[in-house]
């Protein structure tokens, strides 16, 4: 099995830019203190990232916003990701199925 | 505790170790096969599944550069999205210095490599309760630094078996997922304001913007809002 030098470029990449996340906040504690705004503005990334990702196929349709609110739904009863994951799947492919 | 004590229950300490990841080992088999159907859907292989596993490992990381991947490959935007995604590890690493700050470096340069999310958390549960040793590291973090990389690359494989995985709405899980995480972001009323406003804020820029600058940049522009939204909605005196 080859793998594609681009995608090997890829692969390394996103490995190098990870381990230097991973390693630069063991390395600069003593340096840089993050607190107050720019605490807050730190913590955003994740939310703000992981929402931009998924925003635009959540809001691409009926099915997907309706099995959007229903795996939160679920997963705010205390279900596990996977069951709240498998219940809006079952949405879409359902509401998909009858042309919505 | 003196240091041959330390050495002695060495293999003690990777057992608790293990004993305390267990849960979780379990709890990542069902995303690693959904990665990998994923990864399937894009036309990654079992191998380069392997080494992006091996070298990135980061779940919700990998996901968003299997979310991205399409064919050429837009190698620097999932380069940085991934470097943004993961840039909560410069925290992570900050909380935990502390904890490995007496150890020798090639000890933490490979901790730090092993560092995700539930390892964090519980070492450093660990590290403030008393009782965090190298050797206990050891033991959270390989279970899952050896399952990770097989399990994705078996889903892979599994995953080239689906057809029109469309058709049974296996494209939603992406966002799903995405989903969950994100709502268990917010476990109570008090993160509405600095977890929930960012997400509003990302959520609309990104819908919004995505027509007219593709979806790459949408992630970097509606993040950018989130981060913004961050800063602004910060009041003295919130938690952390």
């Amino acid at each position: 099995m080859s793998v594609d030098p681009i995608t090997l470029l890829t692969l390394f990449l996103m490995a190098a830019g990870t381990y230097l996340t991973r390693i630069s906040g063991i390395l600069l504690v003593e340096k840089l203190a993050f607190t107050g705004r720019t605490r807050a503005a730190l913590e955003a990334v994740a939310p703000g990232v992981l929402t931009a990702m998924i925003a635009p196929a959540v809001l691409a349709g009926w099915a997907e916003v309706a099995a959007a609110l229903v795996t939160v739904a679920i997963a705010r009863t205390g279900a596990g990701m996977v069951i709240a994951v498998a219940a809006g799947v079952a949405v879409v492919a359902g509401m998909r199925a009858y042309g919505v | 505790m003196t240091d041959t004590t330390f050495q002695d229950i060495a293999p003690a300490r990777f057992r608790d170790g293990v004993k305390e990841i267990l849960p979780v080992t379990f709890s990542v088999i069902p995303y690693t096969l959904l990665i990998g159907a994923l990864a399937a859907q894009k036309g990654i292989s079992p191998l380069e599944m392997l080494i992006m596993s091996a070298g990135t490992f980061a779940g919700g990381a990998q996901f968003v550069a299997v979310g991205l991947w399409e064919t050429p490959v837009p190698v620097f935007a999932i380069a940085f999205a991934v470097f943004v995604v993961n840039s909560r590890h410069i925290l992570m690493g900050a909380a935990i210095a502390p904890a490995i700050q007496h150890l020798p470096w090639r000890i933490k340069l490979l901790m730090a490599h092993v560092m995700v999310d539930e390892t964090w958390a519980i070492a450093l549960t660990r590290y403030k309760r008393g009782g965090f040793t190298p050797a206990y590291y050891a033991g959270l973090a390989l279970p899952l630094f050896l399952l990770w990389p097989c399990l994705t690359t078996l889903g892979v494989v599994i995953g080239d078996l689906v057809p029109e995985p469309e058709r049974y709405g296996i494209d939603f899980a992406f966002a799903g997922i995405f989903l969950f995480l994100l709502q268990a972001m917010i476990p109570s009323k008090a993160d509405l304001r600095p977890v929930g406003g960012p997400i509003l804020a990302a959520g609309i820029t990104a819908a919004l913007v995505v027509p007219f600058v593709g979806s790459a940049l949408s992630i970097l522009i509606g993040a950018l809002a989130g981060v913004a939204a961050g800063a602004l909605l910060y009041r003295a005196g919130d938690r952390r």
